[in-house]
């Protein structure tokens, strides 16, 4: 474990950029592979993290944060500890087994239900997404009298139909529908938000796949894996597709370009629909 | 470590109670810290909604791999708002490519000053933070706020500030060490 080369071989300016997530997917696989040998400067991170962890202010998370973790682990009976409230029934109710077309003729699929779900204020600045509340803080910075203020203009409407712009409006709506997905190492690689304008899903960081190969998505909390559509064979791309109210879990897998009826492999990417 | 006080078991035994698929012991662990990783969460993401994702995230892997956290790399706490940390700046560059000072024709908004964007990050910060924040010395503090709160790269910090990235990397490490020094002489951190 010990790392035997003089101090002048550790990568302590690196190491410090590692604790803050700071460095480029190069440096940090190298420091990476530093740190698998390197006791010492595996305690300096740990050291560092220690003093990071100790900046923030502390709020209590949001009620429905602690409902879904414990629907997760499979206890959703229990409590929120912050509050001692347990969670409302709506929220331990099955997702529904029913196929998707079945719910398409019942007229409530897709987007229809996410527009109950979305407020009426609905902002559709495409500004990036932290920076907004950035910009919205800043009020009180100015208030506060910090100088050097610029100002902050506010994106207009847009009527661009592309999908990667309604994708980017409702991952910014504040009232919209979200998942994230993560892979076996826990890492998100992969998001599906939903406004009122669609259900879209965004691949951010799956590995591009070879011609005759796609990815599928899925939804997996019910009794039978449905399928919800192809996504492609580039591991960094946005699709639209349909999200019906009762989903869930949702889940991603390799398929032939033509569709499995059923998931095959395992999956490259899951995680739980937070509405 | 930080000092925490807390009633009934340590930590270490909690985690291994999670081991042991003790739904209790992953509540216990979420009433100590989910507000510490919700927090920082919360502020790096910007948005309440993928921060919650984040802090859904970070319990659940603690409950499918509580083999992933040792003990030996540092307390509970920090691993967990660690954890939370890298999440958040990961969704919060992957939805905001277009932020990041390239001189890339995309960007459409003015982006606040690194001055405005350092003050409000400050705004994250508790009372002992904020102290031990305030007395490094000059680069350090808005490397350290643009770098951890902000989400920033390092090369992405230079370029706020004007400086150079190895100078960004050299005042986030000696600021990350006087910080330590300066939470340890007033009693946070032991």
């Amino acid at each position: 474990m010990s790392h035997v080369g003089p101090v002048s071989d550790h990568p302590l300016d690196d190491l410090a950029a590692y604790a803050v997530d700071a460095l480029e997917p190069a440096e940090r696989h190298a420091v990476d592979d530093h740190l698998a040998q390197c006791a010492a400067c595996s305690a300096e991170l740990a050291s560092h993290r220690e003093a990071l962890g100790a900046l923030a202010t502390v709020e209590a998370p949001p009620s429905e944060v602690w409902q879904d973790i414990a629907a997760a682990i499979g206890a959703p009976g229990l409590p929120d500890p912050h509050t001692g409230r347990r969670a409302p029934a709506a929220r331990d109710e099955p997702v529904s087994s029913r196929p998707l077309d079945q719910a398409s003729e019942d007229g409530d699929d897709g987007v229809a239900p996410v527009t109950s779900l979305a407020g009426a204020a609905r902002v559709r600045a495409r500004r990036p997404s932290a920076l907004r509340w950035v910009a919205a803080a800043a009020v009180f910075v100015a208030v506060a009298g910090v100088a050097g203020l610029v100002g902050f203009a506010l994106g207009s409407s847009s009527d661009d139909a592309n999908i990667g712009s309604l994708a980017q409006q409702a991952a910014d709506d504040p009232n919209g529908i979200r998942a994230t997905l993560a892979d076996g190492e826990g890492q998100p690689v992969a998001r599906v938000v939903a406004d009122d304008d669609g259900a879209f899903v965004l691949l951010d960081a799956l590995e591009d796949l070879p011609e005759g190969q796609a990815y599928q998505l899925w939804s997996v909390g019910g009794p039978e894996p449905v399928s919800l559509g192809m996504l492609g064979r580039d591991g960094t791309n946005t699709v639209a597709f349909r999200l019906p109210p009762t989903i869930r879990e949702l889940a991603i897998t390799v398929a032939p370009t033509s569709g499995d009826s059923a998931p095959s492999g395992e999956f490259q990417a899951s995680g739980s629909v937070l509405r | 470590m930080v000092r925490h006080e807390h009633d009934g078991p340590g930590d270490e035994a909690l985690v291994a109670a999670v081991s042991g698929r003790d739904h209790e012991a992953l509540s216990e662990i979420y009433r100590r810290y989910g507000g510490a990783v919700w927090s920082v969460a919360r502020h790096v993401c910007g948005r309440a909604e993928p921060a919650k994702g984040v802090c859904q995230a970070v319990f659940t892997e603690l409950w499918s791999h509580p083999d992933r956290f040792d003990p030996a790399e540092g307390a509970l706490r920090a691993w967990l708002v660690a954890r939370a940390h890298a999440r958040a700046v990961h969704i919060a560059r992957s939805q905001a490519p277009q932020r990041r000072p390239d001189g890339d024709a995309r960007t459409e908004q003015t982006p606040p000053s690194a001055e405005v964007e350092i003050a409000v990050h400050a705004q994250a910060l508790t009372d002992d933070g904020r102290r031990a924040i305030d007395q490094l010395v000059p680069g350090e503090r808005e490397a350290l706020l643009l770098a951890y709160f902000g989400g920033h790269t390092t090369s992405e910090t230079a370029r706020l500030l004007g400086t150079l990235e190895d100078t960004v990397k050299n005042h986030l490490r000696s600021g990350l060490l006087n910080l330590r020094r300066t939470l340890e002489v007033e009693g946070v951190m032991t």
